[in-house]
């Protein structure tokens, strides 16, 4: 019987894509076993090789934060598929491939004559997941965008931030990895069709139908009553939201009438909930103010931590905001062992971010740092293609890789 | 030549999903729209957190006072879609003994009970892969299964605070205090959900093999703070909040347009855009401007840049606006609020929108899949289950009730169609 380590272990996937959605799609395939391959351009890389963080500032495309942190687990190439040569070996990959992510504007493909078509005619089963800011068809599918700008128009920026002042994006690059996962979810359900039934098919990712599908659990409000959302603090009951505290700030959501009375135990003081100024969401609405300094008093005669304990004993709903800092220690973090280690050639060992979910069976690996530039060159067309030395080298010398 | 449609991804997967609130029961939609059957248990009597009445949830027909409130919560609806649905008190032998027999039947059980409720209940792992040595669980929770935080309360936006995230996306120099909550970790969490659950069902056909999958929606986003979290390993700093603005590109920002609360973002990622912009704009001025000319300085005037552009934009609709900038290669999209959003000519040519005429909150337009498996033929979306809906087929036609067998569990309050107390306040 064959061993079978991890739960994708017998796939082959190919990474064209150039953004962090496409690299995170398929990152998400190579830590739970896809043998992903990496394609870059051979004289520029990735982009995100060029993005940073760089250690002390200075630009290496080796050592780039973003591109280690979204390339491990993979090998890599480089290949000018502008080239004859280089679609010629793209081919031969494609042939070998289960899977093949992209993420260039819809006419691109075509112009090299290599739209679906044409590759389905090469490999029949192979899925091709194609991620694009609006998809593959409609007025908007040339359009360019950056996270933001699909952002914008998913809806969900329009409530994010504060009434008087512009619509404000999530932290940086947040919605391109929900994308990518979203497109990892995609190509995984494309590969029961394609292994059970043999049937290949491109996936298209619109980039904001992913989010406007997901992204924020009111969407329906306005389909429902005819109100808009509107931009502003929070909806919903006290306290609810960021506090200050002795050392930093605590996040509550305490609606429902249960949570307030856990609350009110929580911080030693019942006689808040048998106060009919504060006794139901309504009158806690009218009295938010008079509540709120009663309550920050006591917040602020208590850590984070404390708070977070005293609540949680209670069973309310709170979080200390942490920094990275204190994630990097934080007891249930290294409980877990969420921090891995990985070794990078040039920086040495690194924490990195361990499995975003655990399998029993065939566990989260991080079995190798993201690839240098072009690291498995004469691994794969030596090889598994059967290029000979002498090739690689002449393949070198035109820059096709 | 006739060309085969190929059947849905999951056709002939039953799934079981005792979830609740957000992620756990979106990611079993998202499992329903490939094609599985899923089979929603819900609790019984206590209703489900989403059907309450207690908070401004959005009513069809906005008044919870009208008749069966709990199936017209919109926050509930738009996360059940495509579901059978099934109330249960697992809480009474009776119960219990009917949820072992639709486990047995099922490949996947999803759940979100915190750890130490699931073991009380008997419905953790060990006791499930007793029933059914092969199925595939997923235990969904705020910090994981195991560790010092594993019986701990959670909410979304709780979260984004420990994650640290909640610190990123303020106004610059503001106090954390003032930014708004928002539940992204549940949005993340659902896709990766159906991502884990679909990689352990391919794992089992090959191998036969199930598992279980222990999902801490903590850690199921952080990864998503990476290139922030590297910028912290390598130099350690932790990123300030931007705002609309990029660390290095400019001008990247967010501006008024003509009409109450209109944006526009614009995102120049290039000199040949910035090139484009000043042309477009009609101020090829600002290209020849030294405080302009290179990146660098641009970065160091962005406040002044700013300024102009809105100057420019403030006067013109942000469809206009998109349209012209998109002419000219420049990343540009309008920042659309919830009318722009259903009225939105792209998403309408690509038919996003599906139309779902549920059995008590009426007809409406709910936001499609998020995914387009070009092969396969677009199915009717079937709308979130009325409380119980789906009872009779369930207990009948899967599990071989008889109909009397039926009108005794209704009878001893171990399923029902209608909450005892609708005024429940929570659990």
């Amino acid at each position: 019987m064959v061993m079978i380590k991890q739960a994708l272990s017998d796939l082959r996937v190919l990474d064209l894509s150039t953004n962090i959605a496409g690299a995170y799609c398929t990152r998400l395939l190579a830590d739970y076993g896809a043998d992903v391959i990496k394609i870059e351009d051979p004289c520029y890389g990735d982009p995100s090789r060029n993005m940073g963080p760089f250690p002390k500032d200075e630009p290496d495309r080796d050592a780039s934060g973003l591109f280690i942190h979204l390339n491990g687990n993979k090998r890599g190439i480089t290949l000018d598929i502008e080239t004859t040569t280089g679609i010629k070996i793209l081919k031969d990959l494609i042939l070998r491939a289960d899977v093949m992510v992209e993420t260039f504007s819809p006419q691109y493909l075509p112009s090299l004559n290599l739209n679906f078509g044409e590759i389905r005619q090469i490999n029949p089963n192979l899925v091709m997941t194609s991620i694009t800011p609006f998809g593959q068809t409609g007025p908007y599918r040339n359009h360019k965008a950056t996270d933001v700008g699909i952002f914008a128009m998913s809806g969900r920026m329009y409530v994010h931030g504060l009434p008087d002042q512009p619509p404000l994006p999530y932290g940086p690059d947040v919605i391109w990895y929900q994308i990518g996962t979203t497109a990892a979810a995609a190509t995984m359900g494309a590969l029961f069709v394609s292994k059970l039934q043999g049937i290949g098919q491109q996936v298209d990712i619109s980039a904001l139908e992913t989010l406007v599908g997901n992204v924020d659990n009111r969407t329906l409000f306005y389909a429902y009553t005819g109100k808009k959302n509107l931009r502003g603090r929070w909806p919903g009951g006290i306290p609810q939201g960021a506090y200050p505290c002795l050392d930093g700030y605590v996040i509550f959501g305490v609606g429902y009438d249960i949570y307030f009375r856990r609350l009110c135990d929580a911080m030693g003081r019942p006689d808040l909930y048998h106060n009919p100024k504060w006794s139901n969401a309504k009158h806690r609405a009218e009295n938010a103010e008079e509540f709120e300094i009663i309550f920050i008093e006591w917040l602020m005669q208590h850590s984070k931590r404390e708070v977070f304990e005293l609540c949680q004993a209670k069973r309310v709903m709170c979080s200390p905001i942490l920094t990275f800092e204190e994630l990097l220690q934080d007891p249930q973090l290294v409980a877990r062992s969420f921090f891995t280690k990985i070794i990078h050639p040039t920086l040495g060992g690194l924490p990195t971010m361990g499995a975003p979910f655990k399998m029993t069976e065939t566990p989260w690996q991080n079995l190798r740092a993201a690839p240098q530039m072009g690291q498995h060159n004469r691994e794969i067309l030596g090889g598994e293609l059967g290029y000979t030395a002498a090739d690689i080298s002449r393949l070198r010398g035109l820059t096709v890789i | 030549m006739i060309i085969q449609k190929p059947l849905a991804p999951l056709n002939g997967i039953q799934i079981l999903d005792l979830s609740e609130v957000w992620a756990g029961p979106m990611a079993a939609s998202l499992l329903g729209d490939l094609g599985a059957r899923v089979i929603k248990v819900e609790s019984f009597p206590r209703p489900s957190l989403t059907r309450l009445k207690g908070q401004a949830i959005g009513y069809s027909g906005d008044d919870p006072d009208s008749s069966r409130p709990w199936d017209r919560a919109a926050l509930h609806n738009l996360a059940n879609r495509n579901k059978y649905g099934i109330t249960l008190n697992i809480r009474t032998p009776l119960g219990m003994d009917l949820l072992k027999k639709l486990v047995t039947t099922s490949e996947v059980l999803i759940e979100s009970f915190t750890s130490g409720t699931s073991t009380r209940l008997g419905v953790d792992y060990p006791a499930m892969k007793t029933l059914s040595p092969n199925i595939v669980m997923l235990s969904m929770s705020g910090w994981g299964e195991e560790g010092p935080y594993k019986r701990y309360a959670s909410l979304g936006s709780a979260l984004d605070g420990f994650t640290g995230h909640h610190l990123m996306r303020g106004y610059p120099g503001t106090d954390p205090s003032t930014t708004s909550i928002i539940q992204h970790t549940d949005a993340v969490a659902a896709v990766g959900a159906v991502f884990a659950i679909l990689t352990a069902l391919y794992y089992k056909i090959r191998t036969g093999k199930g598992q279980w999958i222990d999902m801490s929606q903590v850690e199921c986003f952080l990864p998503h703070l990476g290139g922030a979290m590297m910028e912290h390993i390598l130099n350690d700093r932790m990123p300030d909040p931007q705002g609309n603005r990029h660390p290095y590109m400019s001008p990247y920002g967010c501006y008024r347009c003509i009409g109450e609360d209109n944006w526009i973002v614009i995102n120049v990622t290039s000199e040949e855009e910035w090139m484009n912009l000043c042309s477009v704009a009609n101020h090829i001025e600002w290209s020849t401007d030294e405080m302009y000319s290179d990146p660098i300085s641009r970065n160091l005037n962005q406040d002044s840049l700013d300024d102009k552009i809105q100057a420019w934009t403030k006067d013109h609709d942000k469809f206009y606006l998109m349209e012209i900038l998109q002419g000219a290669g420049i990343p540009a999209q309008p920042v659309l609020d919830d009318v722009d959003l259903y009225n939105n000519r792209h998403l309408n040519d690509r038919c996003f929108f599906q139309r779902m005429r549920h059995p008590v909150a009426g007809e409406h337009l709910y936001p499609g899949p998020l995914w387009r498996l070009t092969e396969l033929h677009e199915t009717e979306p079937i709308p979130a289950n009325t409380l119980g809906q789906h009872n009779d087929w369930v207990y009948k036609e899967l599990l071989g009730l008889s109909t009397n067998e039926i009108r005794s569990l209704r009878d001893q309050g171990v399923i029902g169609e209608v909450f005892p107390d609708p005024d429940y306040d929570a659990i």
